[in-house]
């Protein structure tokens, strides 16, 4: 077995395992926490709906916010954009997809995919920037927020790299499923988490501000 | 020793409250530093649910909160982030509770809270933050913070760390009924007054009312009109209304200074009160954080749904204004308003002083920004207690006088005796000329002989 059969294989394996386990453990476990119930009387309104609305709302509606915080909502939201883009429209991986699980769909051109890659590298190391630079960031930062980082970049930085070698080279290849592979085991300790918790955080607030007829 | 000696107050003060104590406490009890850290998690982790465990899992520390509370903007340190004010908690609840505290405390991947974290978070916990919500507003994964400083709050009563004042005050409701001398006794005498001073009747322990009227300590000491404003509006309404020595105080300090039994027990007064005379309305004063003690949190407090309406006085008056019972006169006055945060922006009721204006013909300028999105006095929270806090609160205001220059009005109007207090004592304190009034007594003054 060679390094791209066992970063493929069974480290990918253990890596879904790792994954599917522990985002469920994490997510079941706050789920199966007692719920409160709030008996004031509500001021009207759907609350599920206030939920709902939050989820979406809460991505353009940002509030009070100065201009100062307007750069660094614009990073995130590109950051994200291209990230889509990156996994999901890619050639090689919708080939992955279509291999192992036989679903697929039509993929964006090469460019389009590198070019959205390196926007996706420029927007991680804003972030990173930011962080180090912001006395806020600074502050609230933990081993969590550099780790999930680290693990984002290696995989981008991995991909766009053997993406671009002239000639496909299984080990860059290796390297890449191997950095992804680390994705998926760390994902469910730590921030990166906040793919699926922003669903339940948003509705959760949603909903209470819903019930008071506060503005959401 | 009883409470006005041991707490005296300040009662000859724009902000009236508990005199600067000679000798800070603290500290209350005299437990061990590891009976207060266990006693303060304790608490804590007694109020983690579903919903707060989720707002804990999903902080990215993204700092965007920061940006929106006026402490941060205002001095630019970052240990006036929202979300770093739950630092400690989080902290507790990743080691403790969380879906992985077996890891955590295996790996000693966070530290068990210490008493010197606690005591340094006394500060961030109470006096810089009002629990305003405007951080909840801004915060990209929802999460309601202010809510979970309330929270956090619990414990660390419980623990015996909170503020001298703001315990003081609260240790006062607790046993004379008021946080600040408003006793029955004394509350009746200031009825009479007030109905004598504007001429109308007033009812005081009537044993059947559809209307039970409650006043905010404040009111009561400082801004007395407001009894005789409120009389003179439901007179005028032909309401059948009372006063009750029972439960009269809407304030509620057991709230703010984290004390549930306490905040229990404040509610009850008024819960029982209502029942006892056949209330349909229970009708809140102008005072925000009574808004959310009693309309949103005190059936929680009761354990069921509450058996009568709860009304913010500025919601009753826009329905009786928009139902057409209540008609009143023009008055040509350019004003801002202030909007309590715990009436608007976290009790939803935004509207309600805007359809009273509205009706008065004022001229609004709003603030920018204003409604929800408002900045806070920086006297809620029971912040306006705290003397240490003082110089901190000053700064803050700072912004609210900024925003009411650029609107140009001259008088600023609120529903709020607490923001009124702060806004007083700030002026006091900058030599400012701004004046800031009650809307409720603006109505009552205004009362068209239609009605």
């Amino acid at each position: 077995m060679d390094l791209l059969d066992f970063a493929s294989g069974p480290a990918l394996n253990v890596a879904i395992v790792i994954f599917v386990v522990g985002v469920a453990w994490r997510l079941i476990y706050v789920l199966r926490m007692k719920k409160r119930v709030d008996k004031s009387d509500p001021r009207g309104g759907s609350e599920r709906l206030g939920g709902l609305w939050m989820i979406a709302s809460r991505s353009i509606n940002h509030g009070p916010l100065s201009e100062s915080i307007k750069m660094p909502i614009a990073n995130a939201y590109l950051m994200h954009l291209v990230l889509a883009i990156v996994i999901f429209a890619a050639q090689e991986h919708i080939l992955l997809l279509e291999e192992s699980y036989g679903i697929g769909w039509q993929s964006l051109p090469h460019i389009v995919v590198r070019l959205s890659t390196i926007v996706l590298l420029v927007t991680l190391a804003v972030t990173v920037y930011r962080r180090l630079r912001h006395p806020v960031l600074r502050l609230l930062s933990n081993f969590d927020d550099w780790f999930s980082l680290l693990v984002t970049v290696l995989v981008v930085a991995t991909g766009l790299i053997a993406g671009l070698a002239e000639q496909n080279s299984d080990t860059l290849i290796a390297v890449h499923v191997l950095s992804f592979d680390l994705l998926l085991i760390w994902f469910p300790f730590g921030k990166l988490m906040h793919a699926f918790l922003i669903f339940g955080s948003r509705y959760s607030t949603g909903v209470a501000f819903a019930h008071k007829g506060a503005e959401i | 020793m009883d409470a006005m000696t041991k707490y005296p107050i300040e009662l000859d003060e724009e902000r009236f409250g508990i005199k600067k104590p000679e000798a800070r406490f603290d500290l209350q009890g005299d437990m061990s530093a590891e009976e207060r850290v266990a006693t303060a998690m304790e608490h804590f982790a007694k109020d983690i649910n579903r919903t707060t465990a989720t707002y804990l899992e999903s902080c990215m520390h993204c700092g965007v909160c920061a940006e929106a509370c006026h402490y941060y903007t205002q001095t630019k340190d970052p240990k006036y982030t929202p979300i770093w004010k739950l630092e400690v908690f989080k902290q507790a609840y990743k080691r403790e509770a969380s879906p992985f505290a077996f890891f955590y405390r295996l790996f000693n991947l966070k530290k068990p809270v210490t008493l010197e974290q606690l005591e340094e978070w006394q500060e961030l916990i109470y006096d810089s933050c009002t629990m305003c919500g405007r951080c909840s507003l801004v915060c990209p994964m929802g999460i309601d913070i202010a809510t979970m400083v309330g929270q956090a709050r619990h414990g660390m009563f419980q623990a015996g760390l909170v503020p001298h004042e703001l315990h003081a005050v609260a240790e006062r409701a607790e046993e004379e009924g008021s946080p600040l001398g408003a006793t029955p006794d004394v509350f009746e005498d200031r009825v009479e007054w007030m109905g004598d001073e504007f001429d109308t009747d007033v009812y005081f322990d009537e044993e059947q009312a559809d209307i039970l009227v409650t006043m905010s300590s404040i009111e009561i000491m400082k801004y007395p009109h407001a009894i005789g404003a409120t009389a003179k509006i439901l007179n005028a309404l032909g309401e059948r209304w009372t006063f009750r020595g029972e439960g009269y105080e809407a304030t509620n300090f057991g709230m703010l200074s984290g004390n549930v039994d306490w905040q229990r027990h404040s509610t009850m007064k008024l819960i029982e009160a209502a029942i006892r005379c056949g209330a349909k309305l229970v009708l809140l004063p102008e005072c925000g954080h009574a808004y959310g003690a009693l309309r949103w949190q005190g059936a929680a407090m009761y354990g069921k749904p509450l058996p009568f309406k709860v009304q913010h006085v500025s919601e009753f008056l826009a329905d009786v204004i928009k139902s057409g019972r209540l008609k009143v006169k023009k008055v040509e006055q350019t004003v801002t308003f202030h909007d309590p945060c715990q009436v608007s922006r976290r009790g939803g009721a935004t509207e309600a002083p805007r359809v009273i204006m509205d009706a008065l013909g004022v001229d609004l300028k709003e603030m920018t920004p204003g409604a929800n999105q408002n900045w806070c006095c920086g006297g809620g929270g029971g912040v306006v207690t705290i003397h240490r806090a003082d110089e901190l609160r000053y700064k803050v205001f700072e912004l609210k006088m900024d925003q009411v220059e650029k609107t140009g009005a001259d008088t600023v109007l609120s529903t709020c005796s607490n923001c009124r207090q702060s806004f007083n004592d700030a002026r006091e304190h900058f030599g400012w000329d701004k004046k800031i009034e009650s809307l409720l007594e603006l109505v009552a003054d205004n009362i068209s002989e239609e009605s």
